[in-house]
Order: structure tokens, then sequence, then C-alpha cells
């Protein structure tokens, strides 16, 4: 392949699914700069294999594996772990929460991606690629490398979960069907 | 819509992977194709592994230099080595096997976080390796080998027994060397056993103020009764139960005399009598003071 015939490619699926990707990120590590930067490194990941796809749907496969799975590193890394530290220490001096997050939390939509921000990663995991990025279940459990029946039931438990910690703040939302 | 993803993108609508962050990534793309592939941690493991294992030789290797080839000597064709070298036979202890195997593992860990980039875990694989074989090597003694009575003499700073001892006999009976000697009122007795190159230092036995113990060496049926200065025995009597051996002494110096015994025995039933010049008999040595070897 072209070195323009790349380039060309990777515009295109920048445009088309870098905003998602930005946004999905961003559910996991909570700081748009870090977001955009593992967003970058995912496509940089996919320029490099660029060659191995031939269809849409392993493309958006691919992009989607591969953000999660950087964020699941950052997740781990030192450097995220230093940070949830400093935080946790700058909270406890300050004793006063972003008031911003106060005004966005008087949404019911923002109450809603709050409780998934909350998930834990496992649950998140199947929850933004089922309702989010759209993928099948059984796309899923391809991507996570688990298999279906475990993705059906993460997949209950976190809409489960993200029921409950809206009831508990007042709202009804992620029934169990 | 999903509700989830109308959510979503609704509160993160502001959010765009914007043109800026299109033109970063060509950037890293450029960058990354730039890149050479990266031979900094290959090189850097293969030196710092380098370093390790020179380091483990040179532990290991420390001191040998003392040692000298080995001869043959006497009749008895047993090669004698001297000097001292390591004694590598601790390593075979539970403890120290632990030690080596925790050591490969780390060892393994930190080349994968090397590769990783796991500095901080590297630098700490590292000290516990160090850690651990400095600890082991701490334990890693020396096997002293000795052929002559000045060497046996020489061998004696190796015990703990004081400064400035009186060299009083040697004797050698197949396979043990067996070195007596004195500090004024305290006497000590060394063993030599033949491990294939030579006397190796096996064993110290130390006495009580003005007394010792006989020592049996059970596997060649031989019986070393050590004498006091200045004594008055004129004739040893050793009563085994099943044959009773009478052995001259020539002189009253202190030294060695050996007795061989025409068979394995009991040495709860071993007796040394000593006849005096004066023709009195006394238990010079009974059970409770014979070392079986």
């Amino acid at each position: 392949m072209l070195k323009e015939q790349k380039d060309a490619h990777l515009s295109s699926a920048m445009t088309m699914y870098g905003d998602y990707l930005l946004r999905v990120c961003f559910t996991y590590v909570q700081d748009w700069t870090v977001a955009e930067d593992l967003v970058q490194d995912t496509f940089v990941k996919y320029y490099e294999k660029m060659e191995q796809f031939r269809e849409e749907s392993s493309v958006k496969t691919y992009l989607y594996r591969i953000a999660i799975n950087n964020c699941h590193s950052y997740l781990s890394s030192w450097r995220y772990k230093k940070i949830q530290v400093i935080d946790y220490w700058n909270k406890l001096k300050s004793h006063s929460n972003n008031p911003e997050r106060e005004v966005v939390l008087g949404e019911t939509d923002a109450l809603l991606v709050a409780s998934i921000e909350k998930l834990p990663t496992k649950y998140k995991d199947v929850l933004l690629l089922f309702h989010f990025a759209e993928f099948s279940l059984k796309d899923i459990a391809v991507l996570l490398k688990l298999p279906e029946n475990t993705v059906k039931t993460r997949l209950r438990r976190a809409r489960h979960m993200v029921g409950i910690t809206l009831l508990e703040e007042g709202f009804e939302y992620g029934s169990n069907s | 819509m999903d509700q989830i993803r109308n959510a979503i993108n609704q509160i993160y609508k502001e959010s765009k992977f914007s043109h800026d962050s299109h033109v970063k990534t060509f950037q890293k793309i450029n960058q990354s194709t730039k890149k050479r592939k990266p031979l900094t941690p290959i090189i850097l493991t293969v030196v710092v592994s380098g370093c390790l294992l020179i380091g483990l030789y040179m532990i290991l290797l420390q001191n040998d230099i003392h040692s000298t080839m080995s001869t043959l000597v006497d009749s008895n064709f047993y090669p004698e080595t001297t000097g001292k070298v390591k004694d590598y036979s601790v390593l075979t202890r539970p403890w120290m096997v632990v030690g080596l195997v925790s050591s490969v593992f780390l060892f393994i860990f930190a080349i994968l976080a090397f590769m990783k980039k796991w500095f901080w875990r590297v630098l700490l694989c590292i000290v516990i390796i160090i850690a651990i074989l400095g600890n082991m090597s701490e334990r890693i003694g020396y096997r002293v080998y000795v052929q002559n009575e000045a060497e046996i003499q020489n061998a004696i700073k190796w015990i703990p027994f004081p400064d400035g001892v009186k060299m009083n006999d040697t004797i050698t009976i197949g396979h043990y060397r067996i070195g007596y000697f004195s500090k004024d009122s305290l006497q000590g007795i060394l063993i030599f056993k033949h491990d294939g190159k030579g006397y190796v230092m096996d064993q110290f036995i130390q006495s009580e103020l003005d007394t010792m113990v006989s020592v049996y060496l059970k596997d060649i049926h031989n019986l070393v009764i050590p004498l006091l200065n200045n004594h008055n025995i004129e004739k040893l009597i050793i009563d085994t139960g099943a044959e009773r051996i009478e052995k001259t002494v020539d002189s009253n110096n202190s030294q060695l005399i050996s007795v061989p015994l025409n068979s394995e025995i009991a040495t709860s039933q071993l007796l040394i009598h000593a006849l005096d010049n004066e023709g009195n008999t006394s238990i010079l040595y009974n059970d409770s003071r014979i070392f079986t070897y």
C-alpha cells in the first residue's frame, strides 16, 4: 500500500472514529489530554498494521480493541496511580468538590454518564462496546477474548449497576432487561 | 438511538478529536517510522547480565588462587592438595537453593521489566538479586587442605582457638590426618579427612582444661588416643569388651597414639586404662570421653 493511500485511510478512520474513541477513552481515564494521547497511539498502531485490514468492520473492531487496551494499560501504569494519589491528596487538602462537575451532575444524562464512569473496568468494557460502539455480543466476545455468556452476564450486571447507582441518586434507569 | 450512547454523546459533545490531534498522530507516525529498532534496552540488558554473571563468577572464585595442583604422595597414593578453596557444598542447602532459584526468577523478571521499561521494578529486582547473592556468598566457606604439620598449624586460624598454639603431634592414618595442638592448658584436635583431592579440615574437638578426648575412627576401626605433656604413662591398655590390646608408650611428651582395632566396636564398652611408671593402673578414657567419628 502506498504511503498516500495509507495516509488517506488513516485520515478517514480518524474522522469516522476519532470522536467516539476519544469519548470512550475519556470514560476510562477521566482526562481529555490523556484520552487524546491514547487515541493518537491507537491510530498510530492502526497505521502500522493497516495492510492487514480489508473490511471496514474489522477496522472498527481493531480500533476499539486497541483503544480499550491502551486505556487498560494506562490505568495500570505507575503514571496513573501517581496522579490518583496526588488527586486524592489534593482533595483531602481542599475539602471541596469541582463546581463545574456539580452543575453538570444536575442533568439526567450527566448522571448516567457519571454512573458509567464509576463502573469497574470489566463492566465498563462490555457496556460501552455494546451500547456506545454498538457491537454485537458475539463481536464483544471476540474483541475481549471472553466467552459470549460471560459477556452477557457482565452486560446484565453492568446495566444493573448503572441502574442501582442512579436509583441511589434518585433516578430510575438501567433496568435489568 | 441507544440511551447510553445518546447520553455519552450529549455530555461529551464538545469534545472532538481535533485537527491538532490528527496532525499530532501523523507526527507520531513519522517519528515512529524514523525511529530505528531500539538497541539500547538489548545492549543494556546484555551489559547488566554480563556484569551480574562476571560478579557472580568473581564472588564464587574469590581466593581460589591459593589452591595449587594436586600431587601424589606416600605409599597410600592419596592425592594431596594444599591451600584453601571455596566450599560450594553449602549451595545445596534448601534455603540456598531457594535463594538461587529466586535470583534466577528475579533476573528473568528484571529482563522482562527492562523490556517493558518498568525501570523501578528493574532497580528493585537488581537490589534484591545483589542482596541474595551477597548473602549467599557470605555463607560460602572454605575447604582448607593441608599437606604437612606447618599447614595444619596454619589451618588452626580457621577455627575458634587462641593464637600462638604449640603443635604437639600429627598423624596420618589412611584417609584421615589428625593434628594435636595445645595452648597453655587447652588442647585441641583437628581432624582432616581425604575428599578425593586432599586432606580437608573436617572436624575440630576442643578439650576442657588439662583433659582431652580420644577419637574412634569407626570406618577404619582405629582408635587415636591423645596423651598430655609430661604424663607418666608407660603402657596403654585398651579394653573393647571383646579384646584387650596393650600399647607401650615411648616418651612422656604430648602425643597421639594410634591403635588399630580388629573390628568395629561399641564405644559404650570401651575403656582405656593407663599404666604408670609406678605400676598403678587408672582409667584414662571412658566411653563418655571417646568421640566417635
